[in-house]
């Protein structure tokens, strides 16, 4: 089988290396000035015009080279991963590891910038290995499947990339520059970056070749290839390490690029070659001329209007790619079938109603806390009181009545919202790592928002809330739309989730950098409370009284979709249309909290985790306990948002990522026990 | 709460214009109507808080003020100690706002834009657009913004007498750098940074507020392409500059690494202006100000280049 796997593998190497060539000498004619093909020619030789020659060689081939580097560098990381985690759907960018390498730099370069110039490679690499160790806990460790570790990445990449936008936001001089980074670029002054890449990635490279006839082992499954006296622990352990160190430095010396490393392997594989011996060189020529290619693309770009970051354009390569895979894909089988790992405690600690009894009083005090001590105005107890029954003075009771009893309110609805309809779409899609922030609602959101300004910058406020609103339903159209050819089944609307959210960032990535220098773009895309008053209660409060009995309504039919499909079916139960309504309603109320509060996450992924653990899985208490918890929740971040930096505020998404990340681990750990 | 109700609660405040006659202003967001001639005065942005202290009437808060006294370390006149801090330029501390009962609020119409409605419901909000459309001369906009801005608060006389203080500066300044043969030379200036990968050179376009600046101090400016004037700049890299080695180039250092890394480059070291001497640095500024921040540029301009 393996003789006749691999035949086409020369053919693929030899096609690979052709493109990458053209590749090349395309992206290093554009630039900031495009060269003819004679021009670049003319540079390499020896009377060359100085300056001609100084471009050419110090400019346009250390990025071609960087570019040629990296992108082998990516393809190699994804294919190892693919075969060691025997998922098809990682990358070192899905699981979250550029993601890491870049907050640490963007830390470094605004904490301590000595630092970065003197070891950026120990900084990537800690970066790398915290995402991947957070992945490993999210996932649940050795047992995890395929799709919960592409789940647990997407939510590591999620919280890293907030906690990045929310240091920016506060250091908004340095996030100008840093920003253009963060999309990812080749773009070198000089031969430093090559020169300090190639020793490690060609290092790599050499060293992840030897293990190639043990990953051909290791693919036949893990007691095959111990029963052959493999030592299948240390290949993955040899290839993890060998996958951090490349990406680590990819990210040193052009930032995180994502995409490169799942669609290069694909591609090979697609041409039927299996045995690594020729899958890791060939992933290594193929995710050159990927990123040489988007490279050369934002160019071409750029000589027209201004260069967009190569990272966007390699996601809009390759999230419709990652599309195809999940609709057309066949072999979703063992690695993607359903799973139902919710943690869920057999009886209840007290009966429901005292529950939410307590976590209602819970949702008052966070109400009280919240119109007593935020703020920049410092008002005791007694005058807050006075001013809500419309005694004492009037700026008592303006900042009481106008100001922070709308904010807490909105603060407390929306976290509700969130909640509420994160319970509805982990039952919906039997998944405890979905909601609506990971199946693309706030990303689309985001577009939404940006475009809009992009078009229109000054557009008000109840405009913009508005885009939000119809990107994060657009979002939500396109991911149901597309799935539903494939019965919803929950892993293909996950996996659709993330592609449509990867082309909404990719979009979000170029309109950011647009506009960083004029405006404060950034402020998009961490959500929070500043400001918000009787408006947008008055969305909120009525969409939550609306869609939550919506929700209790369809809670019988939902609790039905926890057995599997099939069972489910079988019952009597119209399995796609259950589906839908539930998910439908999920991201409705998603969407309508995300438009009044900006994107916010972890509430919709944590509330309903620990109602779980309170109330069990009866779907009718659950909602309502997640909604008391999520409320209390994004309550109190907003109020922790308001008190740490007074008179400033911190954006209270960051809060809430900051909180969530632990206590979500800290569930998942739980209930994995349980 | 209807507008009249307002009106009666913001008369109850200190200091309150009360129901003074109001009259219709223009600005970004639309026409606000702007009772009396304010006093006590909000900014939003480090931009108008320079337009205000160079109008000689320091606002009662400004938003964005703890970055505004780093960057502008030294420069007179200064906001004093009793103008509160209404922290970030983006996020405005609203409570804070509204207990300093301000007649007149004025901003960043790209940041307001997102609280309009709230802060409307404390006092009158002007809000204006630094990029105005259509690749304007922002140097024009900024004058622009700071008479309409003198107008509402009744102080044309004393804006108008800064603006001749600022010309009359750049003429001393113009007479010095032709003494020193910098007459009608052409002129890029850049902004140096780290970068990730080497050094990012920001090239200021010809219509961006010191590129004017240059010109009125006499110099000819030497970089112009439309389809960067929306912004007033082009974040590039070195690889931009072999075009531009005739002129002289400025540059502002915003970090020492920055510089480093560009004076790596080997393209830097044949590149005519450094050759012949004419790459000079000026000390690093933010070119996000208005009229304070233009006048004590071009004292720096002067000094460095005909001290």
């Amino acid at each position: 089988m393996e003789a006749n796997a691999d035949r086409g593998g020369p053919a693929m190497l030899l096609t690979g290396m052709l493109v990458l060539a053209l590749l090349a000498a395309t992206n290093v004619a554009h630039g900031e000035t495009n060269l003819s093909l004679a021009q670049v020619l003319s540079a390499l030789t020896r009377d060359a015009d100085p300056l001609l020659r100084d471009m050419v060689r110090d400019f346009r081939l250390p990025r071609a080279v960087v570019g040629l580097l990296g992108g082998a560098a990516l393809g190699v990381s994804g294919a190892l991963l693919q075969s060691v985690l025997r998922n098809p759907m990682v990358s070192p960018g899905i699981l979250g590891i550029s993601a890491g390498s870049h907050l640490f730099i963007v830390l470094a370069t605004v904490f301590a910038p000595w630092l970065l110039n003197l070891a950026p490679l120990p900084l990537t690499l800690a970066g790398g290995w915290m995402a991947v160790a957070m992945v490993w806990l999210l996932a649940g460790g050795r047992r995890a499947s395929p799709l919960r570790i592409v789940l647990a990445g997407l939510i590591v990449s999620m919280t890293l990339g907030g906690i990045t936008s929310a240091v920016l936001v506060m250091n908004e001089t340095e996030a100008r520059f840093l920003l253009a980074w963060s999309g990812g670029m080749l773009r070198q002054n000089g031969w430093a970056g090559a020169s300090f890449a190639w020793p490690w990635i060609l290092g790599c490279l050499a060293l992840v070749m030897l293990t190639a006839r043990q990953l051909d082992l290791s693919m036949l499954g893990e007691e095959t290839a111990r029963a052959l006296g493999q030592r299948t622990r240390l290949v993955v352990l040899a290839c993890l390490g060998a996958v951090l160190v490349l990406t680590g430095v990819v990210v040193a010396v052009a930032g995180p690029i994502g995409f490169v490393g799942l669609v290069a392997p694909h591609l090979v594989k697609l041409a039927g070659i299996r045995r690594h011996a020729m899958l890791l060189p060939a992933s290594a020529i193929w995710g050159a001329a990927l990123l040489l290619g988007a490279d050369t693309l934002t160019h071409v770009f750029g000589s027209l209007t201004r260069t967009p970051p190569v990272g966007a354009i390699t996601a809009a390569i390759g999230a419709p790619w990652l599309l195809w895979l999940v609709l057309r894909g066949r072999r979703h089988g063992a690695g993607f079938a359903p799973m139902t790992p919710f943690g869920v405690r057999p009886r209840p600690l007290l009966p429901w109603p005292l529950t939410a009894g307590l976590l209602g009083l819970g949702v008052l005090g966070t109400l009280l806390l919240g119109l007593t001590v935020v703020g920049g105005l410092p008002l005791s107890p007694g005058t807050v009181l006075a001013a809500l029954a419309g005694e004492g003075s009037a700026v008592a009771q303006r900042i009481v009545l106008e100001f922070r009893l709308p904010r807490i309110l909105a603060a407390l609805l929306a976290g509700a919202c969130f909640a509420v309809a994160g319970a509805l779409i982990q039952d919906a899609l039997r998944n405890p790592l979905a909601d609506a922030s990971v199946i693309g609602v706030n990303a689309g959101a985001s577009a939404g928002v940006l475009l809009l300004l992009a078009a229109w910058p000054l557009a008000a406020g109840p405009v913009v809330s508005a885009a939000a609103l119809a990107g994060g339903l657009a979002a939500a159209a396109a991911i149901f739309g597309l799935a539903w050819r494939r019965r919803l089944m929950p892993a293909i609307l996950i996996l659709t989730g993330i592609a449509v959210g990867a082309i909404c960032g990719a979009i979000v990535q170029i309109l950011v950098l647009d506009g960083r220098f004029t405006g404060s773009p950034l402020v998009w895309l961490i959500g929070g409370l500043h400001a918000r008053g009787w408006p947008a209660v008055q969305v909120l409060a009525p969409a939550l009284a609306l869609l939550l009995p919506l929700g209790l309504l369809l809670a019988r039919r939902v609790e039905v979709l926890a057995f599997d499909d099939l069972t489910a079916g079988s019952l009597g139960l119209d399995v796609g249309r259950t589906r839908l309504g539930a998910g439908l309603v999920g991201v409705a109320l998603a969407a309508i909290a995300v438009s009044q509060t900006g994107p916010i996450g972890y509430v919709g992924l944590v509330a309903p985790h620990a109602a779980r653990l309170l109330t069990g899985h009866r779907m009718r208490p659950l909602l309502l306990l997640a909604g008391l918890i999520g409320a209390i929740l994004l309550g109190l971040a907003d109020i922790a948002a308001r008190l740490v930096v007074r008179p400033a505020e911190v954006p209270a998404g960051a809060v809430v990522a900051l909180i969530g990340a632990p206590y979500l681990l800290y569930l998942i750990h739980r209930s994995d026990r349980s | 709460m209807t507008r009249l109700t307002r009106r009666l609660l913001l008369g109850a405040l200190p200091g309150g214009a009360g129901l003074a006659a109001a009259r219709p202003v223009e600005h970004a967001l639309g026409v606000t109507e702007v009772p009396g001639t304010p006093r006590r005065v909000a900014t939003l942005d480090n931009r108008h808080t320079e337009n205000l202290l160079a109008l000689g009437l320091p606002p009662v808060g400004a938003a964005g003020l703890r970055r505004y006294r780093q960057i502008m370390a030294g420069v007179e006149p200064a906001p004093g100690p009793e103008v509160t801090d209404l922290g970030q330029a983006d996020t405005p501390n609203i409570e804070l706002l509204l207990a300093l009962a301000p007649e007149l609020i004025i901003g960043n119409a790209r940041s307001v834009q997102r609280h309009h409605a709230a802060l409307s419901s404390i006092a009158p909000v002007l809000a204006y657009d630094p990029y105005p459309p259509g690749g304007a001369n922002l140097y024009d906009a900024m004058l622009v913004h700071f008479r309409a801005i003198a107008e509402v608060l009744g102080r044309q006389a004393e804006a108008e007498a800064f603006l001749a203080a600022l010309d009359a500066g750049y003429a001393a300044g113009r007479a010095r750098l032709a003494a020193a043969g910098f007459a009608g030379r052409r002129v890029v200036l850049g902004n140096v940074n780290a970068g990730i990968t080497g050094a990012d050179v920001m090239l200021f376009n010809a219509n961006a507020l010191p590129a004017e600046i240059l010109r009125r101090l006499g110099f000819d400016y030497a970089y112009d392409e439309p389809r960067h004037a929306g912004r007033g700049f082009n974040v590039t890299t070195a690889e931009a500059l072999p075009a531009l080695q005739e002129a002289d180039f400025l540059y502002l250092p915003f970090n020492e690494t920055g510089v480093r890394n560009l004076m790596a480059t080997p393209i830097w070291r044949n590149l005519a202006f450094v050759r012949e001497g004419r790459a000079r640095a000026i000390p690093y500024r933010e070119m996000y100000g208005s009229v304070l921040t233009a006048q004590v540029f071009a004292r720096q301009v002067v000094a460095e280049l005909a001290p």
